[in-house]
């Protein structure tokens, strides 16, 4: 069951070595993203497109608000 | 949007899959870094005074006088112990309160607020086209993140 995490946590999983990945449309991540994101856009998100993520290290997913 | 795509992670084999419910709003709030063509982009929360007066909801009206006075804005913030906004009290409300009266009895609640990662220089153009001299920035949560001064912010980019 994926966890909802805060700000905290998020950047703890990301110094210990998480991937992070904004699911925002393509334009508003070349807008404005977390560095170090990479950008699957929800609408994409497949086996195609997740097949450079580890399947085994924690991964983070983020939007614009959680909605 | 992300909780379904923290669900579709974890139903593609990725075993511990995490959903940053704040996102990029809750990020660009904070002042934390950020990357992509607005990295550069001044936003209107790099601009904020921090410490703007504030009080709480249950300060006594003959309290807030001298804070009032002091304030270069001419108003002080309600906020509350997670410093979340509730309301502003205007100088200008206080003349005809009692003095028993609170600042809950006097403010004006849910005072219009911007996020923080307004571009400055709009906000500049926006109070400017309004005839206003500042903006109260807080963050997607109701968090108090400070006053945006017109005039001062549009020193600063100079």
């Amino acid at each position: 069951m994926p966890a909802a995490i805060g700000v905290d946590r998020l950047e703890r999983l990301l110094a210990a070595g998480a991937q992070l990945v904004e699911v925002l449309p393509a334009d508003e991540y070349a807008e404005a993203h977390l560095p170090g994101a990479i950008n699957i856009p929800l609408k994409t998100l497949d086996a195609r497109t997740t097949s450079s993520l580890d399947r085994g290290t924690p991964v983070a997913v983020y939007c614009h608000d959680g909605l | 949007m992300s909780p379904r795509a923290a669900w579709r992670l974890e139903a593609l084999g990725f075993e511990h899959v995490y959903d940053y419910v704040g996102g990029k709003a809750d990020w660009l709030a904070s002042g934390r870094p950020r990357a992509g063509r607005a990295a550069g982009e001044v936003f209107a929360g790099d601009l904020v005074d921090p410490d703007p007066p504030t009080c709480a909801l249950a300060d006594r009206v003959s309290d807030l006088g001298a804070a009032l006075r002091a304030s270069r804005y001419g108003f002080t913030l309600v906020i509350n112990d997670r410093r979340v906004l509730l309301g502003r009290v205007r100088r200008s409300a206080l003349s005809a309160a009692p003095e028993e009266a609170r600042a809950e009895d006097v403010m004006e609640p849910g005072p219009s607020t911007v996020r923080y990662d307004t571009p400055a220089s709009q906000l500049i153009e926006r109070l400017a086209h309004k005839k206003l001299r500042t903006a109260i920035v807080t963050t997607p949560t109701g968090r108090l993140v400070g006053v945006f001064d017109r005039a001062a912010a549009a020193r600063r980019l100079a």
